[in-house]
């Protein structure tokens, strides 16, 4: 499903060049649930944007589903984005000028969908994650927990066969913790998504398929 | 794709408040200040009331009398109006008027008025409206009668609810014998306002020495087709009264010009009038240091609004919002934005044009109540326009280059809470 080939990443400010990434090969297989895991700079959110097609490597291949990514234009990348990847993030980033239903719709404003069926189907998706009932609130209005529970329902409004999920507990405590991850491993075993999760607790990552681990830009195992 | 960003557009302006309400500001501040510039240049050169054929008229305002030495600049004098002007063939009738204020002091404390002294083809020119009585005729300014034309305000003032036509008004000393009652002048006509009018004979003391510069302001009337030839005939005896004058002196008219000309030329001074569009370009190149205040205003209110919603841009473009369409939501909204300010801008001055004419009357001319009453106000919908889309190319071209850059922006950066 994903399909990392010799990545490199470098980033260049002014001076001093900082290589975020390196000799990165990696395959993720569809329905798997991996993490990510490794000390804070050493790359993992990095490695994620490279993957969510947020940002590009300075060197290697990126393969989608088959599909080679390198040199796409930006259309072709949002329009990749757009159907196949849902991210999370771990500040939710919801837009607080739109309320909660807006949110979710979001992702399926850039398709070709009328305005009810976007609805329902924005509706749908807040009623798994158990929010239907806050559908006009503002994201200002919601606990942390809720608004990640908002920001993984915008993430999988539009179906998306990859989650990307870059420390989705690392703002909340263990309990919202827990009910986010077990939303998160039904989605995997129910919905068959293939989720990549950066996150720092171990406990966590002991009970999803399979860890990497990452040191220094590096994969360590 | 329209619909929902224009239901997401308004979601997002109700959200951000204080944004939408700078952004909105900036742009009506903006249309009101051309449209209310528009309305006084407009209501100062076609003032309507007693000049409201003004575009049958030419004036001179001034003259200017100069040598290498020095200049005389000022009225036109008596003996060029009298000896010269008056004997004009071309026009179809010619005033011309002198202005001195009336302090009257009574147990109320000091009032102003206006009197101007005329010549009697003054009633001709201008189209003033009689609620009582007549004007004075060529006889009784030959005889330099003690007569008076007042307006409605100096009636009410002094004869309440009477008949004012032959009644005596004390002014500055001495009796006139009031003839006729006109509906109050519009404060903005500048050439034809007065409270009190009267023979121009009964003044002695107007310098009659055609070396020197005088005390009045001449009206022409033309009968709108023969405007060319009644320059001409000016500037023929403007060549003919040069060598009366001191040797080495030679003399210009400020005018004969129209209205427009007569409004520019305070703009700059009649020796550098170069015609009408070296006057325009002046006039535009002011009319923009205007505009460049709420211009800047927008300009930046558009830069922090963007960079606001840098978050919101990131998000977008994670969802699937390619480079292009963010760019076009963004220019959408600023389009949206600027229209819905400028609709504003518009209301807000029909409001004070036509609930607060007062204020703006007085505000742009000064004037006091009972004159400003009878002024019509019109908005000009051309420069509504032009307005709209200066403010719209503002907007966008404001808004143009930070979306581009932020839709540049690698999605991670912006999300990372990157800079611009
Ligand atoms: N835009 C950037 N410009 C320059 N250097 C960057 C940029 N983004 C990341 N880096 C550097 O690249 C390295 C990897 O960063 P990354 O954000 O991937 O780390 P991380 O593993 O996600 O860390 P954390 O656990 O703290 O989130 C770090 O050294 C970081 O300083
Ligand atoms: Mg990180």
């Amino acid at each position: 499903m994903i399909h990392l080939e010799n990545i490199q990443k470098i980033y260049r400010t002014r001076n001093i060049e900082t290589i975020a990434l390196d000799q990165v090969n990696i395959g993720v297989k569809e329905g798997e649930f991996v993490s990510v895991m490794g000390p804070s700079g050493c790359g993992k959110s990095t490695l994620l944007n490279i993957i969510g097609l947020l940002d590009k490597p300075s060197e290697g291949q990126v393969s989608i589903d088959q599909t080679l990514i390198n040199g796409q234009n930006d259309k072709k990348l949002a329009h990749f984005r757009n159907e196949k990847l849902g991210f999370i993030f771990q500040r939710f980033h919801l837009i607080n000028s739109l309320n909660i239903m807006d949110n979710v719709e979001l992702p399926l404003l850039y398709r070709k969908i009328g305005a009810s069926k976007r609805k329902k189907l924005a509706q749908e998706t807040l009623e798994r994650v158990g929010l239907s009932h806050r559908m006009i609130h503002f994201p200002s209005e919601l606990s942390g927990g809720q608004c990640q529970r908002v920001a993984i329902a915008r993430a999988i409004a539009g179906n998306p066969q990859i989650l990307l999920a870059d420390e989705p507990t690392g703002n909340l405590d263990s309990k919202m913790g827990g009910e986010i991850m077990e939303i998160l491993h039904q989605l995997n075993k129910e919905s068959k998504m293939t989720i990549v999760m950066v996150t720092h607790d171990e406990s966590l990552a002991s009970k999803t398929n399979r860890i990497i681990r990452f040191f220094d830009g590096r994969q360590v195992n | 794709m329209w619909k929902t960003s224009f239901i997401q557009f308004f979601k997002i302006i109700r959200q951000n408040k204080f944004f939408t309400f700078l952004n909105l500001f900036g742009v009506s501040i903006t249309i009101m200040i051309i449209l209310i510039a528009a309305i006084k240049i407009e209501s100062a050169i076609w003032p309507g009331g007693p000049e409201k054929n003004n575009e049958n008229m030419l004036f001179i305002k001034n003259i200017l009398i100069t040598s290498d030495k020095n200049s005389r600049f000022g009225g036109v004098s008596l003996p060029i109006i009298e000896d010269h002007l008056i004997k004009m063939q071309t026009p179809k009738a010619i005033a011309f008027s002198c202005e001195n204020p009336w302090s009257y002091i009574s147990d109320h404390g000091v009032e102003e008025f206006n009197v101007k002294s005329v010549n009697a083809g003054w009633w001709q020119v201008f189209d003033f409206e009689f609620i009582e009585g007549r004007p004075f005729n060529q006889q009784e300014v030959i005889d330099a009668s003690w007569v008076a034309v007042i307006d409605a305000r100096i009636k009410n003032r002094f004869f309440q609810d009477q008949n004012a036509v032959g009644q005596m008004l004390e002014i500055s000393g001495k009796m006139y014998k009031v003839i006729g009652v006109i509906k109050n002048v519009p404060s903005n006509c500048e050439r034809s306002f007065a409270n009190i009018f009267v023979p121009y004979t009964l003044t002695e003391a107007y310098n009659r020495d055609i070396r020197q510069t005088g005390e009045f302001g001449v009206t022409f009337l033309s009968s709108g087709k023969n405007l060319k030839e009644i320059k001409a005939e000016t500037e023929n005896l403007r060549l003919r009264i040069i060598p009366l004058l001191q040797e080495g002196y030679t003399l210009y008219f400020g005018g004969p010009y129209g209205p427009v000309s007569t409004y520019l030329q305070g703009w700059v001074s009649p020796t550098e009038y170069a015609g009408d569009r070296h006057e325009i370009m002046s006039i535009l190149g002011k009319l923009f240091l205007l505009m460049l205040l709420p211009a800047l205003n927008l300009i930046s209110i558009q830069l922090i609004r963007i960079h606001e919603r840098s978050e919101e841009i990131g998000v977008r473009k994670a969802f699937g919002a390619s480079r292009g369409e963010l760019i076009k939501q963004i220019l959408y909204e600023n389009t949206l934005l600027t229209i819905l300010g400028a609709i504003i801008g518009l209301l807000f001055t029909l409001i004070i044009v036509y609930v607060f004419k007062n204020v703006l009357a007085e505000m742009l001319f000064s004037g006091i109540f009972e004159n400003n009453e009878n002024i019509q106000f019109h908005i000009n919908f051309g420069i509504f326009f032009i307005g709209l889309f200066t403010s719209l190319v503002l907007s966008l071209m404001s808004g143009i280059i930070p979306a581009i850059k932020m839709s540049r922006l690698q999605a991670v950066e912006v999300l990372k809470g990157g800079e611009l």
